[in-house]
């Protein structure tokens, strides 16, 4: 139980500082006011997540792997507050299309990522 | 620098809501995920309540902002999971359940949201109001 929980830590501290880099370097060069770095972060979560937890790839990992890669890594990466709290403070500061463009875009973007991912994972 | 304070905050979310997820895991059995629902409504209030209030009155250091935002709720919370587990229902054949779900969290985490923000903005507002008293 206790290496359980220090594996999920570990990968999670490396998700959420890969996901800190990311963003940050998006960040410094959008000039829009939606904030692709989490859609891209988010997005790019749901894919990978999606092909690893895919029935037939799943099986060649142990359970130390899963816990590491997918509920450590692959979902410190991702973030589902800072998507809410985005979405909220762009509707506060006015930008309603662009609320609605960024939510609706992450959510059916964010699935049909998922899709992919486990379609991919079919192929193996 | 800020790697250590995004780390160690990140550590614990993640721990968190490993924890979380295994222990209604063990106690619930229900087709809707209801463990990573209240994970990512939580979180959106929690991250909405915070950002606003540090942001707004409390010049709180950068980093322990970082720390807790960014790291503890940012890793607590997950978007993947929640896909997945779309894609999970939706696979077995329960597009009702998956389609309540997507628009429950999306919903429920805006208004949860929300509510963290007025809520900073009135805490800020009576820890203000004590400071010039």
């Amino acid at each position: 139980m206790i290496s359980n929980i220090f594996l999920v830590g570990l990968g999670g501290v490396f998700g959420a500082i890969l996901r800190y880099e990311i963003s940050r370097h998006i960040k410094e060069n959008r000039e829009i006011v939606v904030p692709i770095e989490t859609f891209v972060v988010n997005v790019l979560g749901a894919f990978l997540l999606n092909v690893l937890s895919n029935p037939k790839i799943v099986h060649f990992f142990d359970n130390n792997v899963k816990l590491f890669i997918m509920t450590g890594f692959i979902g410190a990466f991702t973030t589902y507050s800072t998507f809410s709290h985005e979405t909220i403070h762009l509707l506060r500061q006015k930008h309603y299309i662009h609320a609605f463009l960024y939510s609706t875009s992450t959510v059916i973007i964010g699935l049909i990522g998922a899709f992919l991912g486990y379609y991919i994972g079919n192929l193996f | 620098m800020e790697y250590i304070y995004i780390g160690v905050g990140s550590f614990f979310g993640a721990i968190l809501r490993y924890l979380i997820s295994t222990y209604y895991q063990s106690i619930l059995h229900t087709v809707f995920p209801i463990e990573t629902f209240f994970i990512n409504i939580f979180g959106s209030f929690l991250l909405s309540y915070i950002s606003n209030l540090t942001l707004e009155e409390f010049k709180v250091n950068f980093n322990i902002r970082l720390a807790i935002t960014t790291g503890f709720i940012g890793a607590f919370t997950t978007f993947s999971t929640f896909t997945k587990e779309t894609m999970d229902l939706l696979r077995h054949g329960r597009i009702t359940v998956a389609l309540i779900y997507v628009l429950l969290s999306i919903l429920i985490g805006f208004i949860m949201s929300f509510i963290g923000f007025e809520l900073g903005d009135k805490t800020a507002k009576i820890l203000k109001g004590r400071e010039d008293n």
